[in-house]
């Protein structure tokens, strides 16, 4: 399954080694990460050194080397952005999602980015959830974005009109694998990313793995 | 598609698309650009689309989609021809409303057209409003036309006749010649002569040249290029074809950030159906010339912008610069002599091959002709692109343009040139816009943010968060860009927390001064440039941040104090509510308190307050 997604994006830029960063761009949008062996299986295939992999890994903002969160929230800190009070609704963020700009959920629900510039200035402050820009926003109106990809974010009363398989599947294969994943982040976050480089994609293939089971029980219950 | 051989197939084919588009009467254009689409121009696109079918006009009425407008501020907004009605912030209920009265009866919908702000009076056409009138719109106004994933719209509008003329009729160094007479300067930030880079390259030995669209426009608050690139892809291709023939080039690249997904799309068709029409390929227009182009998404690194850094990611390394010994026009991308412009520099080359050097020349400064983009952002009523003459006053663009600071709030700074220019206060506004004059106010060009910032911007924070920006986006190639940027984070976080030094400003001149002398690439030359501009020009909110531990327009946070005017709070909760930290106590109906030590200095109490009761110091 991995080697097909691999061999797939390889083809599209026919094994040519100077499209590395291109590649590696498709592989991070299909994995939403950089897998470890993804990233040694091209090094093999395109006779390219791990290290120097790594190093265009570590140098563009566009790669991770953990596993993204589900829903993607970038706050945008551009100057036109920033003169408009965009530090703030990024604090508010933090403190409602509890991570930091950089980090995701411990459920991998959601990833907190900061972008230097969307080019929406005119809606400033611009928050990107999943590819859609949200403008003119305030700390607290950039809260409520959370609403729909956060189940827990909602206010309380609205609690009991969520539907209920909704609430299940957000809640069971998530949490079960949250502790271990909060302690590891916390230990790699920050530290120099040598040490950094091992541990994600470690965790990496146990995410794929738990996906799999994930998507096998939801297929038993179908039936 | 047949491809096309010749000019007359060329003409023949536009005639042929203008007679079909003069043969609808009636046409909604609307602004699809990324801002409007943010809006959610697109649901009121559809909203048209359905009530036109609904009532058997979809014959009658084109609807066509564009690229950005320019006039962020007021968007969705919907253009009606021929008549030039231009409606604003327009929304799914106003669409039958619109197609009653406007497309069937030719009413006037006062409700939502423009106000000019200093009247109250509504401003039907789109040619009188002021934001639109006093611009020269050589390259935007084009957006307004074109379909961009339509290259009828843009042969029928006249493209790629520039081409067949450069092809068919002129000699490459004849080319070289008008454009180094039309006085074009790099639009990336540099300012480099256009016609010299190009002669540079083609005299360059090498058997094969590349020619490379700058689309990494990573200046924040900047989005000239992004909407050039997504409002009329065929312009700037035409001029990279242009270019590539005049400096003998085989291969074309145009290396675009990948935040701007729009943009890559709108460019990748462009291609495709340039292709299609033999514009590019083996034998373009039948002349014997080669050409291709290459779409390549950047990483997202600042530092990419920089030719060199680009390069070398576009080879596949890190994009980390080298010095510049040898020019890139000598051994750029593989080694090879490689010519690189920005989007906005490409965009002009059509224009100057087929109206010629002279009309080009016309507009403009001693120094700097033509027309510039700049995306006025920030603190300004009229957020958008526009495009002015070089030599346009600031005091115009910012306030007639513009249209002022909102709020009734005073004018404090503009920031120009993105993260290497600097801040200009009220002093220089009357400063003619272009590349020299700019430059001797300690700022620059760059490739055209203007961010307007008023009295509430701290320009402290300012400088601090340029410095930010860039120590993150530094390689860390070399020493002084790397650590002197460090160094100055520190001395202005420091300054900003109340730590401030008695020194810092002195330190921070000569980091400055030592990062300009000592800088491999242009990001750490410049690199100080906001945190010079802002000292020379407002060095007593550095002193009182550092003796008076004040931040003068409340922005750095653990230098304000919030507290409550017992005499003016109601007890009405809202500040409570508020409060993140859940540090306000007091009841329903009684005087609130801040409980100071536990206070984190957010500002969300002097928000929420309705009653001014939150004082702040």
């Amino acid at each position: 399954m991995a080697t097909q997604t691999v061999n797939r994006i390889l083809r599209r830029y026919g094994n040519d080694p100077t499209d590395i960063i291109a590649i590696l761009q498709d592989v991070q949008q299909a994995y939403r990460y950089l897998p470890r062996d993804v990233m040694e299986t091209l090094s093999a295939r395109l006779d390219i050194p791990l290290s120097r992999i790594y190093h265009l890994a570590t140098f563009f903002r566009a790669f991770s080397l953990e596993p993204r969160g589900k829903h993607e929230l970038q706050v945008c800190l551009g100057t036109a952005c920033h003169v408009r009070g965009a530090p703030r609704i990024l604090e508010a963020l933090e403190r409602r999602l509890k991570i930091k700009a950089g980090q995701t959920t411990s459920d991998l629900e959601i990833t907190l980015e900061t972008v230097n510039c969307v080019g929406a200035c005119a809606l400033g402050p611009v928050v990107v959830v999943d590819g859609n820009a949200r403008g003119k926003l305030n700390p607290q109106r950039a809260e409520r974005l959370l609403e729909p990809i956060l189940p827990e974010a909602a206010p309380k009363r609205s609690k009991a009109k969520r539907p209920p398989a909704k609430a299940k599947r957000s809640g069971a294969p998530g949490k079960k694998k949250a502790p271990a994943r909060k302690a590891k982040k916390k230990s790699t976050v920050g530290k120099a990313a040598s040490s950094a480089a091992a541990r994600p994609a470690r965790a990496g293939k146990k995410v794929v793995a738990g996906k799999r089971a994930g998507k096998r029980t939801a297929k038993k219950a179908k039936r | 598609m047949e491809k096309i051989r010749s000019i007359e197939q060329l003409d023949g084919l536009r005639d042929r698309l203008g007679l079909k588009q003069g043969a609808v009467t009636r046409s909604l254009t609307f602004c699809a650009g990324t801002g409007c689409r943010a809006y959610g121009s697109m649901d009121v696109v559809e909203a048209f689309r359905k009530e036109l079918k609904k009532r058997g006009l979809s014959r009658k009425v084109a609807v066509k989609t564009t690229g950005c407008h320019g006039f962020c501020e007021r968007g969705p907004m919907v253009l009606i021809s021929p008549e030039g009605i231009f409606y604003e912030q327009v929304a799914g209920k106003d669409v039958p409303e619109i197609v009653e009265k406007t497309i069937l009866n030719h009413e006037v919908i006062d409700r939502l057209l423009y106000k000019d702000p200093k009247t109250g009076e509504p401003v039907p056409k789109e040619a009188d409003i002021p934001f639109y009138r006093l611009q020269n719109r050589l390259l935007l106004g084009e957006n307004l036309l074109i379909d961009p994933t339509s290259i009828e719209d843009y042969i029928a509008r006249g493209g790629y006749r520039a081409l067949a003329k450069a092809l068919k009729q002129m000699r490459p160094e004849q080319i070289i010649d008008e454009v180094e007479r039309s006085g074009l300067r790099g639009r990336g930030g540099g300012g480099f002569p256009t016609g010299r880079k190009w002669r540079s390259c083609r005299e360059a030995e090498g058997e094969i040249k590349y020619v490379i669209c700058n689309a990494d426009e990573g200046d924040p608050g900047a989005y000239m290029d992004r909407s050039l690139l997504e409002g009329n892809p065929h312009m700037i291709l035409e001029g990279m074809i242009i270019g590539a023939y005049a400096i003998g080039a085989q291969q074309g690249y145009i290396y675009v950030r990948n935040e701007y997904p729009l943009a890559v799309d709108h460019a990748s068709q462009a291609l495709k159906a340039a292709r299609r029409h033999g514009f590019l390929g083996e034998d373009i227009l039948g002349s014997g010339f080669t050409f291709d182009v290459k779409i390549t998404r950047g990483g997202g690194a600042f530092v990419c912008g920089e030719s060199t850094a680009l390069m070398a990611s576009l080879e596949g390394r890190p994009g980390e610069p080298r010095a510049k010994y040898v020019h890139t026009v000598d051994r750029g991308l593989f080694d090879m002599p490689t010519n690189l412009n920005n989007v906005e520099s490409w965009a002009n080359i059509p224009r100057i091959v087929l109206d010629g050097a002279d009309s080009f020349a016309k507009l403009g400064t001693k120094g700097s002709k033509g027309t510039k983009i700049f995306s006025l952002v920030g603190k300004i009523n009229n957020t958008g692109l526009v495009e002015v003459p070089m030599g346009m006053r600031l005091r115009e663009i910012i306030f007639d343009i513009g249209g002022g600071i909102p709020d009734g709030k005073r004018f404090k700074a503009v920031q120009t040139g993105g993260p290497s220019g600097g801040c200009l206060p009220e002093e220089r506004l009357d400063l003619r816009v272009d590349f020299d004059e700019l430059a001797a106010a300690g700022s620059m060009m760059g490739s055209g943010g203007m961010i307007v910032m008023d009295e509430d911007n701290c320009m402290v924070d300012v400088a601090r968060y340029f410095v930010t920006f860039l120590e993150e986006e530094s390689c860390g190639k070399c020493t002084p860009c790397r650590e002197g940027l460090r160094r100055m984070k520190e001395i202005l976080t420091d300054i900003c927390e109340g730590r401030g030094q008695k020194d810092a400003v002195e330190q921070l001149e000569r980091l400055g001064r030592a990062m300009k002398a000592a800088s491999l690439c242009e990001l750490g030359r410049t690199a100080a440039n906001p945190v010079l501009t802002t000292i020379r020009y407002f060095r007593d909110e550095y002193e009182a941040h550092i003796t008076k531990k004040k931040c003068p327009a409340f922005v750095c946070r653990k230098l304000v104090h919030y507290s409550i005017n017992p005499k003016k709070c109601v007890g009405c909760q809202a500040c409570a509510r508020a409060c993140p930290a859940h540090c306000i106590s007091g009841g329903k109906k009684k005087v609130h308190v801040i409980d100071q030590d536990r206070c984190i200095h957010c500002g969300s109490c002097f928000d929420a307050c309705k009653f001014d009761a939150v004082k702040r110091k």
